[in-house]
């Protein structure tokens, strides 16, 4: 009976404790998360890629993309960055090319990511055959909703 | 009554033993190691690429062996060789080497193989004699070893 009792107390003591120490549940999942994270990179990759990407014969389509992958602040400043293209295309006769060399997730919460993406870009004036590449280094921040990762933030490094 | 007491205890003791479980997992799956492997990469890729572009000619003995320290591989190889002759150079140039990480990302761990690749975005400013200071962007592509003194720099790409 005391026996019992004392199993009891001893038990109850114990689970408490194991309970106080447990560590948090992991916050970051970035690369643990194998299927998120590369779910997560091949569509930011495009979303960079298309938003990007400009052919002054196809102006509606870089628009068209940039709108469906692009949301809130992210439009903001994406809009900042691109107005002087926009503005030069037509009279240049602009094509610009971004490629994503490299880019890795930095943090994966649930349906949150923030990525580090390296980009490339190449633009061709073909008014006057000038050729410039540039490159760049991108802060992004996605969100999931269902299957679909959209770019919330954008912050050039 | 004394059932149902040995009925209770059973159970505090298979309670217990599951909140011992769970409190076991919480530090020891393989997720979670992973996922502590992943940070200790990525601070330490980030001190190191720090370290490989800090150099100040007033004590450049100390510094080009710090970047030796903090590599290994073919890189150790490299800075080994020309150790000498980089000191040399940096005390003729007075070069003053300071490196800011400004962004970094793991994206490859390989916890058997003991590799890592890190995607590290670094400002570097540069003075060197009485010229201006110079500042650099540059993209890095990391690739570190698990060695016996902890992960260490094997190879480093710019990213051009």
């Amino acid at each position: 009976m005391r026996a019992a009792a004392a199993v009891i107390v001893v038990a109850i003591a114990a689970a408490v404790w194991f309970w106080v120490d447990q560590a948090p549940p992991m916050a970051n999942t970035a690369l643990v998360d194998t299927a998120t994270t590369s779910q997560v990179k091949d569509q930011v990759r495009k979303a960079v890629e298309n938003s990007f990407s400009y052919d002054y014969t196809d102006t509606a389509r870089t628009e068209k993309a940039a709108r469906s992958v692009l949301v809130g602040d992210a439009m903001r400043q994406y809009e900042q960055l691109f107005e002087q293209v926009r503005t030069q295309a037509a009279a240049q006769k602009l094509v610009l090319v971004s490629t994503v060399r490299a880019i890795a997730v930095r943090e994966l919460h649930t349906d949150d990511a923030t990525l580090l993406v390296f980009v490339d870009q190449q633009a061709v004036r073909t008014g006057d055959n000038g050729n410039t590449s540039t490159s760049a280094q991108l802060r992004v921040v996605a969100h999931r909703t269902g299957d679909t990762w959209r770019v919330t933030g954008l912050t050039v490094l | 009554m004394n059932r149902v007491l040995a009925v209770v205890a059973l159970l505090a003791v298979l309670g217990a033993g599951w909140a011992g479980w769970n409190w076991w997992q919480s530090d020891h799956s393989d997720d979670v190691t992973y996922g502590q492997t992943r940070d200790l990469v990525l601070a330490t890729a980030s001190d190191q690429i720090k370290t490989l572009n800090t150099v100040d000619y007033r004590k450049a003995e100390d510094d080009l062996t710090q970047w030796q320290r903090v590599t290994t591989g073919n890189l150790l190889n490299q800075l080994t060789n020309q150790h000498d002759s980089d000191v040399n150079a940096t005390k003729q140039q007075k070069t003053v080497s300071t490196a800011k990480i400004v962004d970094a990302a793991v994206d490859t761990v390989d916890t058997r193989a003991g590799t890592a690749t890190v995607l590290v975005a670094v400002e570097v400013t540069i003075r060197q004699a009485d010229g201006q200071p110079s500042v650099r962007k540059s993209r890095v592509d990391a690739v570190l070893s698990r060695t016996e003194d902890g992960w260490k720099t094997g190879t480093v790409q710019v990213i051009e």
